[in-house]
């Protein structure tokens, strides 16, 4: 007998084929033609006869050849059909599970091809769902763990914060002796404390160095439900006046600059010269307070009280916290402190005339900064992705109606109604899954782009990262929403008579309920569209306004170095004068130095210092209230470093000083409060009440006033004394220079420290920077903004464009029909650009109802602009018909320069 | 016998057909089909095999190698589910066909 295999093999070319698919065939037909031949032989016939008969079942071997391996590759299966066929035999050999396995895989892997098979309305979809997903995605991490998560300490929905409200001052810190009172005689708290903030030097351990150090109460860390990861908390008899010093290292500082030794505990640090015993080391995670980042240091509020509790009128930017009883309500809580405010107001009338108390969540307190800002962010980013799911569902509407034909198609093969559902709903959730994944991802790259740049906006209590829950929900979000866009147009396709697709060259068009389900999605794009450039437009305008208000200083090239001398080197105002002067001198000679001066606060700065005064000859309606200013200490030269303008009088010399007569310097909304339409040079003025035993100080000049909190506080009355006439150990050194301020530091360092080996620099920083915190919200708010609206426009302009090409070529027959009838290009044009335009304008109309409801929530952004600013609603209403307009020309034109024989002819 | 194209319209129906009741390989369908048509209907391997790669790569078919005793190896298929629906909608459009082509001739009366 022949050897059939190798006679085929011979004749049969498939190199186009796999090897072993190669092999498969020429077996089987080898083993066929070798049963032709044993039948002939069967039959009677000779070998020679039945070689024959057997070969010549194949004339021509390369066609056969040809047409095998076609085959083969018109329907050669993916790995994944492969794995359909595969669970469908699990599934034959374990029927009845219900779940048909096998059909969902295939139909996702058909989805999977459709998608590769249209790359350009895949890139669009999903391109637009990452970003639309991964924005909110990203916005919403933020949100969720900023605003709907409680604090990170132990039951903080019963932590509270407190803090003063005065005559004349909204807000002020809690007065330390007042504290004490409200602890004794409180019925509402469990636990009660107060915290404040500053920089110590820290000696005796390498260079000195200045640290930050928070100074808590001893019920603190028991209050928040934290034990120290070493040693133990402050005890209660270390939080008093006179106590033995200790401090509790924070885990950061513990690691960074002790190396982590656990040795560490009953060492000494020398803060300020005075010896500290290192008592406990907090966890790596714990953070309070929660605005202060890098703490370094705790140590007990009661060592410092001293001279706080002699004056309860001091108020030394304490915070009080406390942890309400369990069953108590903030309510109460209010109550509870109004009625201690009340016996506290009759036992101290000086002090604590008008003097309230303010209760508040601690988590309100925390975030009020951030809370509008995020909801703002969140609403647009929103409406981003309501934008972006539209514009993907009227993509997904117009790929279904050119699939017609390919539905109409399966159900004459026999494709039930629901077959034809399944497989539409698979196509929209296998998008909608894919963007969503794809989201997630963007979102984790946002969500760690976002934290760099709000690191100064978000508490630093709050550590934003992308966790399993948002990520859950995004992804959960993705299926819902793809069943909800998917199965309305799937429902509406199935239900569709399939007969007319099947025909040649019918015009696929939707029909009217779909046309008008259209209009809708672009009528609503346009209106989120419209919002949200409302939104950018009066971020904008405030921003702007922002930056072109006077702050009444100059803060180019202007360098601030804070300098913090220790009380038990420094203890009286003659050796720190004494420092200061001789640091002047010296810093005014180095070279590039234009002019050198002290000042107790930085403008724009953190902090700030505030008294009541009293002002001889003040109007009556402004002596009624206890008027309040904003108080800064300075030398010579402050005003001419800051470019603050001098209106009249002089400046301070050194011959103010403790022994001269007390001076000092108002600012020009003092003098005209005070003293409308009169001189003020020569006016009186003292600290506290008229009948205060302050002595006078003389009005010696007048200055510009300054936006000393930044351009969004109210202006305050600002009065400057003179620094040698009475000073406290923490001084900014102001140096304006010629060039880079930043590059006069090693200078100034090595005169400091020729001056005093043990003084380190504290804080350092430019007036630029400064000024730039003040602004860094608006600016960050305007620039998301902007980045919305501009996508939002952008994603409504293709949504608006896809879906009137898509109509207008749908009418294509009609309109060839109406130019062959005589109809003229601009009389067509009119036609398609009326109808696309009434869409446009109700869209507009709706819009600006959605931005008036909107702005309101922005209204607390924004600065000297309404948030109803009719120009901005104006023009943004305009660009936003402009960019649809210009989407509808396109296709009007389109079909106006159409030719209707080509038109009609293509039935 | 038929012209190529009536038997080229039908081949997968009566491969369809026939393995819905009994797997089969190659050879045996050629004869079965031959057999059952009284000889009018003939396929030689060149037009057969193709028809089968395809069927197998839409998975309405299955082959599998099937060794018996004494024999030599060979590829048996069988219907597979796919197939199966298949064969029902080929069959509906066969009926319908057969019957409008009928009706055109007014063949019915008959």
């Amino acid at each position: 007998m022949p050897d059939w295999k190798t006679f085929v093999a011979d004749r049969l070319h498939l190199t186009a084929l796999e090897e072993k698919r190669q092999r498969d065939l020429v077996d089987e037909v080898a083993s066929q033609i070798e049963d032709l031949y044993m039948a002939a032989r069967e039959d009677g016939k000779s070998e020679t006869e039945a070689f024959e008969l057997a070969s010549s079942h194949i004339e021509d071997w390369s066609a056969f050849g040809a047409e095998l391996a076609k085959a083969d590759r018109m329907h050669r299966r993916s790995a994944v059909d492969l794995l359909a066929e595969r669970s469908e035999e699990s599934r034959q050999q374990r029927s009845g599970l219900g779940i048909d396995l096998a059909a969902i895989v295939r139909d996702i892997a058909y989805s999977l091809r459709g998608l590769r098979n249209s790359p350009g309305f895949t890139l669009v979809a999903l391109l637009t769902l990452a970003l639309g997903i991964g924005g909110t995605t990203t916005i919403f991490t933020f949100f969720d763990q900023v605003l709907l998560r409680p604090l990170p300490y132990a039951e903080s929905e019963r932590l509270v914060a407190l803090w003063e409200k005065m005559q004349s001052f909204e807000n002020a810190s809690v007065s330390f002796a007042n504290f004490v009172d409200w602890k004794e005689r409180n019925r509402v708290f469990e636990h009660i404390g107060v915290w404040n903030q500053t920089n110590l030097n820290l000696t005796g351990s390498g260079d000195p160095r200045e640290i930050a150090v928070a100074r808590v109460s001893a019920s603190l860390f028991p209050m928040l439900g934290v034990e120290p990861v070493l040693g133990r908390r402050f005890l209660p008899e270390e939080d008093r006046i006179g106590g033995s010093p200790v401090v509790i290292l924070s885990h950061g500082f513990w690691q960074t600059h002790l190396g982590g030794d656990t040795a560490v505990l009953g060492q000494a640090l020398t803060l300020d010269g005075v010896q500290g015993t290192v008592v406990g080391v907090m966890p790596p995670d714990f953070r309070y307070p929660p605005n202060m980042p890098e703490v370094d240091v705790y140590a007990p509020v009661g060592l410092f009280a001293e001279r706080w509790a002699e004056q309860r009128g001091n108020h030394p930017g304490l915070a009080a916290v406390a942890r309400l009883r369990p069953g108590v309500s903030i309510e109460s809580a209010r109550d509870d402190m109004q009625r201690i405010a009340l016996e506290l107001e009759a036992e101290h009338p000086d002090t604590n005339t008008g003097s309230r108390v303010h209760v508040v969540s601690l988590k309100d307190r925390i975030t009020r900064g951030t809370r509008d800002f995020l909801v703002l962010l969140f609403l647009s980013v929103g409406v981003l992705l309501l934008i972006a799911c539209i514009n993907v569902a009227n993509l997904v509407l117009a790929r279904n109606t050119s699939r017609m034909h390919e539905m109409a198609i399966r159900a004459s093969m026999g494709a039930g109604r629901n077959r034809l559902l399944r497989l539409l709903l698979t196509d929209s959730l296998v998008l909608w899954i894919v963007g969503g994944v794809l989201g997630v991802i963007s979102a984790a790259a946002g969500v760690r782009v976002l934290s760099c740049l709000l690191v100064d906006e978000i508490p630093w209590v709050f550590q934003v990262a992308l966790d399993l829950r948002v990520v859950g929900a995004a992804l959960g979000v993705s299926l819902l929403t793809g069943l909800l866009f998917g199965l309305f147009p799937a429902l509406r396709l199935s239900r569709q008579d399939p007969k007319p697709f099947l025909v040649d060259g019918v015009r696929t068009t939707g029909g009217l309920a779909r046309a008008r389900l259209r209009s809708f999605l672009v009528a609503a794009e346009v209106s989120l569209a419209v919002a949200l450039l409302v939104g950018a437009g009066l971020a904008i305008r405030s921003f702007s306004n922002i930056k072109g208000a006077e702050l009444g200083l100059e803060p180019s090239n202007v360098l601030s170095v804070g300098l913090n001398l220790p009380e038990a080197s420094y203890p009286n105002v003659p050796e720190r004068t004494e420092f200061f002067t001789r640091l002047l001198d010296a810093v005014r000679r180095l070279p590039g130095v234009v002019s050198a001066s002290t000042s107790y606060v930085v403008p724009l700065g953190p902090g700030g210092w505030q008294n009541g005064f009293f002002a001889e000859g003040m109007t009556p309606e402004f002596a009624g209230s206890q008027p309040y200013a904003e108080v800064n200490s300075v030398s010579t030269g402050y005003f001419k470093t800051m470019g603050i303008a001098r209106v009249s009088g002089r400046d301070f010399t050194r011959q103010d000083n403790a022994d001269a007569p007390g001076v000092v310097i108002v600012d020009t909304k003092l003098a005209e409060d005070c003293w409308p339409n009169q001189n003020p040079l020569g006016k009186r003025i003292k600290w506290g009440k008229i009948d205060s035993g302050n002595p006078w100080m003389e009005v010696v000049g007048v200055v510009d006033n300054v936006m000393v909190n930044g351009v969004l506080q109210r202006a305050t009355h600002q009065l400057y004394i003179p620094h040698w006439q009475d000073n406290d150990n923490s001084y900014y050194l102001m140096v304006k220079t010629r060039r880079d301020p930043l590059g006069m530091v090693a200078a100034i360092r090595r005169e400091v420290l020729a001056l005093d080996p043990n003084q380190p620099l504290g804080t350092i920083g430019t007036m630029e920077d400064w000024e730039g915190d003040t602004t860094r919200s608006n600016h960050l708010t305007t620039l998301l903004m902007a980045v919305f609206s501009g996508a939002a426009i952008l994603l409504a302009a293709v949504g608006v464009y896809g879906v009137m090409a898509q109509l207008t070529a749908e009418r294509d027959h009609e309109i060839g029909i109406r130019m062959a009838l005589g109809a003229r290009g601009e009389q067509i044009l009119a036609l398609v650009l009326r109808q696309g335009m009434g869409t446009v304008v109700s869209g507009v109309a709706v819009g600006v109802g959605l931005a008036l409801f909107l702005s309101r929530v922005a209204a607390s952004q924004l600065y000297q602009v309404s948030a109803t600013d009719p120009l901005t609603f104006f023009l943004a209403s305009i660009l936003v018909a402009l960019v649809a307009a210009l989407a509808n020309i396109v296709p009007a034109r389109r079909a106006m320069t159409a030719d209707p024989a080509r038109v009609l002819h293509a039935e | 016998m038929f012209s190529p194209e009536l038997k080229k319209g039908s081949i997968e129906l009566l491969i369809l057909g026939l393995l819905e009741r009994e797997d089969h390989h190659g050879y045996r369908l050629g004869k079965l089909i031959e057999s059952r048509s009284g000889g009018n209907l003939q396929f030689n391997i060149s037009s057969l095999y193709p028809v089968l790669c395809r069927m197998e790569n839409r998975g309405w078919i299955k082959g599998r190698w099937v060794e018996k005793s004494g024999q030599k190896r060979k590829k048996y298929y069988r219907l597979t589910r796919e197939g199966a629906r298949a064969l029902a909608a080929q069959q509906r459009n066969w009926l319908a066909f057969a019957k409008s082509v009928n009706q055109v001739l007014g063949l019915n009366e008959v």
